[in-house]
């Protein structure tokens, strides 16, 4: 089976890094990281093919949603991660699984891949 | 004295807007006050459908709901509930609290009056915590990411776990000190001359005038920029202090720093400089492996901020230039964007 190729969408960069480092030990393949809105977008567009994507929904005080629909709009499955209490999450987007920080790396492929 | 006086006295200064009601006659009189609240002039008149237009839609129900059950015989005749009001032409929205009181006779409504108050106040202060509490967790739950990701990192950079124990605590130390200047209000924004104060301070380095050098106008930080610089600069001391000016006695530090705006966005140029070091480097540098320093500062700060980092160490010398875009001053809050 082919390594899992992961997108990685998040802010603090060291929390990107220790997630990325744990990922590819688990035999993922991180296809890129992404700190901002506008660079998230040109990743999820430009990136050739990826399975998974994690999404900090607050990105240097931006809502990343947009992203989310970007990744939607691709067909790419995602989950969020973020420091605030679930009930901020618009409805929208009550199927997308919730990481709560901090999380297990492990748990990022558990909630894309079952 | 004269108690329907003081009484009235006391109505205005808390203001309470008055109602009374007939169940009879279905007369509803409202006193200036509280057709005020619903955008009425003094002599408008009142009915039901006035009433109930005034209110928020989502609301409607729920104050509807109250007065079927003040007016129930079987209950306390009291109606109390705070609900959002729109006014008549659909207008400001404002928080009132009524409380209200059925008068029943054999079982029989015979009349019905209350007052109403004005909470907007309240209620946005009420909501202003509850944004704050969010914001709290927020900031809390990343912070324990960051300490999380800085445990798994600063161990994947030690040879053995006794060399994990010390810098890791320095790092945490720093994290903590940080705190403490964000939890400052907006109003008095961290500068760049603090930070590196702060964390120079932190290991027993005084700027000085001629060992230590430290320079530069009153720069306000961007909110979310002083962390992840806080952390770069420690880790710029702390080797400073093991292999370079800040442990060496000839050794000689300076931070200086400017604004400029001739390439473009306002920027801060911050450039470190060690001299004077060659013995140290010489004896105690470490043999070619990355550490955590040189990615917090070559990595994380570019990654998150709108910044370029340069580091050099050479045998007797150690030059690290920062440059910040720092023109977005205002930059959205997060908790301002839940409202």
């Amino acid at each position: 089976m082919n390594a899992r190729r992961i997108l990685i969408i998040e802010d603090e960069h060291i929390v990107a890094k220790a997630l990325s480092r744990a990922l590819h030990e688990t035999g993922a393949e991180i296809v890129g990281m992404a700190a901002t809105v506008e660079q998230a977008l040109k990743l999820v567009e430009t990136i050739p093919e990826f399975d998974g994507a994690l999404v900090d929904i607050n990105l240097r005080g931006i809502w990343a949603y947009s992203v989310a629909d970007a990744l939607a709009g691709r067909g790419v499955p995602f989950v969020f991660a973020t420091g605030y209490g679930s009930p901020i999450i618009p409805d929208r987007y009550r199927h997308v699984p919730v990481l709560q920080k901090p999380f297990e790396p492990q748990e990022i492929i558990a909630a894309l891949f079952g | 004295m004269n108690d329907a006086h003081e009484l009235r006295a006391a109505v205005d200064l808390v203001g309470l807007g008055r109602y009374r009601s007939d169940p009879l006659t279905q007369a509803i009189q409202w006193d200036a006050r509280l057709k005020a609240m619903w955008g009425l002039p003094p002599d408008a008149a009142v009915d039901l459908g006035v009433f109930l237009a005034g209110i928020h839609p989502e609301d409607r129900n729920r104050v509807q709901a109250a007065l079927g059950q003040s007016v129930d015989p079987d209950g306390d005749g009291v109606c109390d509930i705070e609900y959002r009001v729109i006014g008549v032409n659909g207008g400001a929205e404002r928080w009132v609290a009524t409380r209200g009181k059925t008068v029943f006779e054999d079982g029989k409504v015979v009349s019905f009056h209350g007052v109403v108050l004005d909470i907007s106040e309240r209620k946005r202060a009420e909501h202003t915590n509850l944004m704050l509490i969010a914001e709290l967790e927020h900031r809390t739950r990343n912070l324990l990411a960051v300490v999380d990701s800085l445990a798994e990192q600063t161990l994947a950079s030690c040879e053995s776990l006794q060399d994990f124990s010390v810098p890791f605590r320095q790092r945490l130390a720093t994290l903590s000190r940080v705190q403490g200047l964000l939890s400052r209000p907006e109003t008095s924004p961290v500068t760049i001359g603090e930070v590196v104060e702060l964390e120079l301070h932190a290991l027993g380095a005084e700027p000085d005038g001629s060992r230590v050098i430290v320079e530069g106008p009153e720069v306000p930080l961007p909110h979310r920029s002083v962390q992840i610089l806080a952390m770069g600069l420690h880790e710029l001391a702390t080797n400073a202090r093991k292999y370079g000016a800040l442990g060496a006695p000839s050794g000689s530090l300076s931070v200086r720093w400017h604004v400029t705006n001739d390439d473009g966005p306002r920027t801060l140029v911050l450039h470190w400089a060690e001299d004077g070091i060659a013995s140290r480097r010489t004896t105690a540098a470490h043999p070619g492996r990355v550490g955590l320093g040189r990615t917090l500062i070559e990595e994380s700060i570019p990654f998150q901020l709108d910044a370029q980092t340069h580091l050099v160490i050479t045998g007797d010398s150690v030059r690290c230039d920062i440059s910040i875009v720092i023109e977005q001053t205002t930059e959205p809050r997060a908790w301002n964007a839940l409202r």
